[in-house]
């Protein structure tokens, strides 16, 4: 007599493989999220950077126009421009009238 | 019977495979695992390390040094962005074709910067103090071995202007001179460190968040009491005298009395701090400060002090001058006009060396000594900048007669421009002496003041009557007849005195035709608001203070009272007419 007795399986059952290729996709997404989140940091870090030396070029030229202003409004060069270029001088006192 | 066992033969055989595969991907797993904790966690450190050395640098830098500021916070000196190169010469290939192109960017010799590359030492420098533009320059050629390293360099935007009172500092950035090196503690920035992170190929990819505060790092700023208006007029009147002169060199001073507040401080011939050392060190040297120099017949207005003081006589004491000739023992004292009698104050007015050797001689020493003391001569100010001379007054006991005849006249004692500006201030001052000053007040990067100086009273040196009667004495000498005319601006009342002194040879002789022209003074008479000092050392056109020293004098006034918007008299104006 043939016993046709079933052996029973141990694969996964449909709701175990459903879950299964859920957290699959989850970690994947994960994975994928956390690696795009390192280039975006990576880039970021560049353009940070690349803002800081701007900045500082910036800055530098910002502080040589400074200098360059100060030189030109020296009195050493006020009073020569005054004076060259347009002949003014220092008012004599008895060029002064006081207002009452 | 025969298939259950087949079946059951493939299926342990299945196990089996399924165990032998487990094993092996244990085992790998295992060996991966036992590899990742030995990288992770027992070499961590070392690792760690050893990555960083690759990618990761640390930078040690200074805070950026602190500005200097006129009285109306108009910036004097200030520091700049520059980068210093340097190079590793082991780790270049090519010192040839490098040093040729950096020679072109940086327009210094190939030669030298081919020595510097060859030098068998690990580091050396290429060039300190370059424009960020250069170093850009340089750095985009992509050559390995080149370091470039951020720093500041000291801009004097000025040029010229108040630089003996500014002085400069040096390439590390160490104050060596003028309030540079004497506020150097103050205006000194902090060292700190950055570290940057750099990827493969060599971009840098993180800087340290220290980069960004670097304010924190920064020096004190100074204020200083100096106006750099006035500075410049004085500059321009002083320059002017000296020239038509043809004189050595020359000082000026001007200060607020009341506070002793220096305003201008001027010496001739000046230099230039942004490039110092194409210049000689004499130079350098604020001589305002360090030079003593024998005041000549303005300390005639302190011997009258003393007489005043000392009770025994007042204004109006007469004094036989002798016709010009007065001997003391075997010493002749001469006048440069014959005189008669004088009043004390006339003594003052016409500059006489005989009456003020008289009444030196009836005052006597100790009077005269005391009285000196008190208005600060043979000290040191205090002034805050470096290299101060206390100048030579001798005690008193230690004087012969002849002594007291010339130290009336002011011979026979030195003393620093500053400490004689200081001087006749504290007669402007109602007889108080302060202590004269340039900064004004040290403030944070802010702004925020940290320490500010007021007015600091010394002593009272004379009585505020005595002052007074010094004034009239003072302003008698600047009237038309008297010595000091030519120091009159139009409109504008002037005490002040003339000085001529003949200059020392190193071994106490008086050298023939080589004279300091001194004039000291102050204005408006009766309230004055500016102290102001002129030395016209060896000029060889005229010598007369009186002639030389004393025009410079009415045209700082004249010009600094136009800045400063006090009106002239009108009633002078028309006693004048």
């Amino acid at each position: 007599m043939r016993i046709n007795r079933r052996i029973p399986s141990r694969g996964l059952t449909p709701g175990m493989m459903g879950m299964g290729i859920l957290v699959l996709i989850l970690f994947m997404a994960e994975f994928f999220f956390q690696t795009w989140c390192g280039v975006q940091c990576i880039r970021t870090g560049y353009e940070l950077t690349e803002m800081e030396t701007r900045r500082r070029e910036l800055m530098a030229m910002q502080k040589n126009l400074k200098i360059e202003w100060i030189r030109l409004k020296s009195p050493q060069v006020l009073g020569r421009i005054a004076a060259e270029q347009f002949g003014l001088t220092i008012a004599g006192p008895d060029q002064i009238v006081m207002v009452p | 019977m025969i298939s259950t066992a087949n079946t059951k033969r493939r299926i342990m055989r299945r196990n089996r495979r399924i165990l032998v595969i487990g094993g092996i991907f244990t085992v790998l797993y295992l060996i991966i695992g036992v590899k990742a904790f030995y990288l992770q966690v027992i070499q961590n450190a070392d690792l760690s390390k050893r990555a960083s050395n690759e990618y990761a640098r640390n930078i040690n830098c200074t805070g950026r040094r602190g500005s200097i500021y006129d009285v109306k916070h108009r910036e004097l000196v200030l520091s700049t962005d520059v980068v210093s190169i340097g190079a590793h010469p082991a780790q270049i290939p090519d010192k040839d074709k490098l040093s040729t192109a950096i020679a072109q960017n940086l327009g210094i010799s190939q030669r030298l910067v081919y020595q510097r590359l060859s030098s068998s030492r690990p580091f050396v420098w290429i060039d300190r103090n370059v424009t960020p533009a250069a170093a850009e320059s340089i750095k985009s050629l992509g050559y390995p071995g080149l370091e470039y390293i951020p720093s500041y360099c000291r801009v004097y935007p000025n040029r010229t202007l108040a630089a003996q009172v500014l002085g400069f500092s040096g390439i590390d950035g160490n104050g060596l001179e003028g309030v540079e090196y004497y506020y150097d503690d103050y205006l000194r920035g902090n060292p700190y460190q950055w570290k940057i992170i750099r990827d493969a190929l060599g971009r840098i990819f993180e800087q340290d968040e220290a980069l960004a505060c670097t304010q924190s790092y920064e020096g004190k700023n100074l204020i200083l009491t100096i106006d750099s208006t006035i500075q410049y007029i004085a500059e321009k009147a002083l320059k002017r005298v000296v020239e038509e002169n043809n004189a050595k060199s020359g000082i000026a001073i001007v200060m607020d009395p009341g506070s002793a507040e220096i305003r201008a401080l001027v010496n001739y011939p000046a230099f230039n701090p942004n490039s110092f050392v194409v210049y000689s060190k004499e130079d350098w040297r604020n001589r305002a400060i360090t030079d003593p120099f024998e005041p000549g017949s303005t300390l005639k207005v302190f011997l009258a002090a003393a007489a005043l003081e000392s009770g025994k006589c007042g204004p109006d004491y007469v004094v036989y001058c002798e016709n010009g000739q007065y001997r003391i023992g075997r010493n002749v004292i001469h006048d440069t006009h014959p005189y008669g009698n004088l009043t004390l104050g006339e003594v003052v007015k016409y500059s006489s060396n005989i009456g003020a050797a008289k009444i030196a001689e009836m005052i006597g020493p100790e009077a005269l000594y005391q009285t000196l003391v008190n208005f600060g001569f043979g000290e040191k100010t205090g002034i805050d900048c470096p290299g101060e001379a206390s100048g030579c007054l001798r005690d008193w006991r230690q004087w012969k007669k002849i002594d007291n005849a010339t130290i009336a006249f002011g011979q026979g004692v030195s003393v620093s421009a500053i400490a004689l500006i200081t001087a006749v201030s504290a007669i402007a001052n109602d007889g108080v002496l302060m202590r004269p000053r340039v900064v004004k007040a040290i403030t944070d990067k802010n702004g925020a003041v940290v320490k500010s100086f007021g007015p600091e009273e010394v002593r009272k040196a004379i009585s505020p009557e005595t002052a007074q009667n010094l004034k009239q004495m003072m302003q008698a000498a600047t009237e038309p007849e008297g010595t000091g005319s030519n120091a009159v601006p139009p409109g504008y009342s002037v005490c002040g005195k003339t000085g001529t002194a003949q200059k020392i040879n190193p071994d106490g002789t008086y050298r023939n035709c080589q004279y300091n022209a001194v004039f000291v003074g102050f204005s408006p008479a009766d309230s004055p608001k500016l102290a102001v000092l002129v030395v016209v050392n060896e000029p060889r056109k005229h010598h007369y203070g009186g002639v030389v020293a004393a025009p410079a004098f009415r045209e700082i006034i004249l010009e600094t009272f136009n800045y400063m918007g006090i009106p002239p008299d009108n009633n002078l104006f028309r006693e004048g007419a």
